[in-house]
């Protein structure tokens, strides 16, 4: 009896010694919720060059270097955020049987609390198909329409109510390609001839006034870049050879409301240009610019950036440069407090990070693909 | 020039097979879309008015069809064919060639012509991923459409989906 007793001590004693080996208790398998975006929160569209049919954004925390989440897409798709932060929409291509089959085009919805699909509206397979750009699609600020450029290769924008979840008309814009949002419920299409047309619509997505501006600058000797840094009413053009032409959408078609430039005659000399694949952005005001800088010759308007130059907007001036760790091909400026400047390396499958507008490097986030742009909240 | 025109439009015709396709070119030219449709006048207006269009490209790689100095691709831009299994100008097997294409001019390192380059897509399958160039010797914004390369230009091909790159003569400027 004894001797049991004993055995049934040490028993205890070894359970107690061991620390709680008892068993654990079972996982609860959830799925995270990915909570309130953060201005250091970056949305980087993948590509995924190799397999292009399957596009995804990476949402990444870039002060902590973290992965956060992911949302798919299509055949080269673009992505968009709902200004009122409730929602994620991929404008996607797909073909039936992956590579080939019958052709379908759509605005995938996301909740983006959950990164859930919450459902899709169906849009004429026409959009403008290329490696992502910037005002391929975009949203107007009040949230209410989406609209897609479409390329096939007559040009035309569609629009999608995203309040009543339909597709609800195409606007043809002849001679004109993409959308640049630049007002409540207008936006503004890029013409052959150097020109703007801006179109106007109404409560239901018709277009209530179009009208082509003259054009602003001569694409036969200094064509503007196509993915201008746009401020509310006011979009910024950099040209292959350094000019910026600012444009007032505020009215019923564009005006020029001026036009300098981002070199002096000394930087000219040593061959400063503009280049990359984005390569200028606007701070949130609008009162700096940041432009990606390579010295090189004619027609090297997609060479990465070697610097980032900023300008003051008011001024018309540069007010610093300072170089990137690795060249950057797609720069972006964060909004809110404390900015920081992200740049997108040429298929490095990078984006790295630097205060802004001092430009001191941060760090760098590794294995993002095949991306050419990142937005942000 | 005459020449030229006649002969891509001869291209063109021989590979636009889709009613579809040429419903579609049509609407283009009924909408008034301000540039033409043919693309040599577009780059010869554009080498009027501008700095240097051709260029020759830089010895040793120009007679390489495998690199991206070959003098034909002096704005080629994706993975190169001749890389993939197809040739400069032909797909690699299974991939179809589409019926339209963007325009450049390269200078030929020996006869030191300017020749108008076709630079037209293989389609219909994923893309092969080798030999990635990005030529822009000319190489417009979207708004100058025949003349952007960053477009998937597989318009009138089966799929839309971008296989590779090739570059076909179609004369000499």
């Amino acid at each position: 009896m004894v001797k049991r007793k004993a055995l049934f001590a040490l028993a205890i004693w070894v359970m107690a010694a061991s620390g709680a080996r008892a068993q654990l208790p079972p996982d609860q398998m959830t799925s995270y919720k990915l909570g309130a975006p953060q201005p250091h929160w970056a949305f980087i569209l993948d590509s995924v060059f190799l397999a292009p049919t399957v596009s995804k954004v990476d949402i990444v925390d870039l002060d902590a270097g973290k992965l956060l989440g992911q949302i798919d897409g299509g055949y080269l798709s673009n992505f968009e955020f709902s200004p009122d932060r409730r929602e994620m929409y991929m404008i996607d291509t797909f073909y039936s049987r992956a590579w080939h089959g019958t052709r379908s085009d759509a605005v995938s919805i996301f909740d983006a609390g959950t990164l859930a699909y919450k459902g899709e509206i169906s849009i004429p397979p026409k959009r403008l198909l290329i490696v992502p750009k910037n005002n391929t699609t975009g949203i107007t600020p009040d949230g209410r329409f989406l609209m897609v450029a479409n390329l096939t290769p007559a040009t035309s924008v569609s629009v999608v109510d995203l309040k009543s979840r339909k597709f609800v008309g195409e606007i043809e814009t002849p001679g004109c390609v993409q959308v640049l949002i630049a007002g409540k419920r207008k936006f503004a299409s890029m013409c052959a001839d150097g020109s703007l047309l801006t179109v106007q619509l109404d409560d239901s997505g018709k277009p209530l006034s179009r009208k082509q501006s003259k054009p602003f600058f001569d694409p036969g000797k200094d064509p503007v870049f196509d993915q201008p840094a746009i401020v509310g009413n006011t979009i910024y053009f950099d040209s292959y050879h350094g000019q910026i032409y600012e444009m007032d959408l505020s009215g019923d078609v564009a005006q020029t409301k001026s036009e300098w430039a981002l070199t002096s005659d000394e930087d000219r000399k040593a061959n400063w240009r503009p280049g990359g694949w984005l390569s200028i952005a606007a701070s949130e005001k609008g009162d700096l610019l940041y432009v990606l800088m390579h010295q090189g010759g004619e027609w090297t308007h997609k060479q990465p950036g070697k610097e980032v130059w900023v300008f003051d907007t008011s001024a018309k001036k540069r007010i610093g440069r300072f170089p990137l760790k690795t060249d950057g091909y797609s720069i972006r400026v964060s909004r809110g407090p404390n900015p920081i400047l992200e740049s997108l390396p040429l298929m490095q499958s990078q984006i790295e990070t630097y205060t802004a507008p001092e430009g001191k490097y941060l760090g760098v986030y590794k294995d993002i693909g095949t991306a050419f742009l990142v937005s942000g909240p | 020039m005459d020449n030229i025109v006649e002969r891509l439009t001869r291209a063109v015709a021989q590979r636009t097979s889709r009613r579809s396709f040429i419903a579609r070119l049509g609407k283009l030219v009924a909408g008034g879309m301000m540039i033409p449709l043919l693309p040599v006048d577009r780059v010869a207006a554009q080498s009027s008015s501008t700095s240097p269009v051709a260029r020759s490209t830089p010895a040793p790689n120009r007679d390489n069809d495998q690199t991206c100095d070959y003098w034909k691709y002096c704005a080629i831009d994706g993975y190169l064919c001749s890389c993939c299994g197809g040739g400069s100008h032909d797909c690699p097997p299974g991939a179809t060639p589409s019926p339209t294409s963007w325009v450049g001019t390269c200078r030929h390192p020996a006869d030191g012509k300017d020749y108008i380059v076709s630079y037209r897509d293989c389609c219909g399958k994923v893309p092969c991923g080798r030999c990635l160039c990005a030529n822009t010797v000319g190489e417009m914004p979207l708004y100058r459409t025949q003349l952007d390369s960053d477009l998937i230009w597989c318009f009138g091909a089966p799929t839309m989906v971008y296989h590779c790159s090739t570059a076909e003569i179609v004369g000499v400027k």
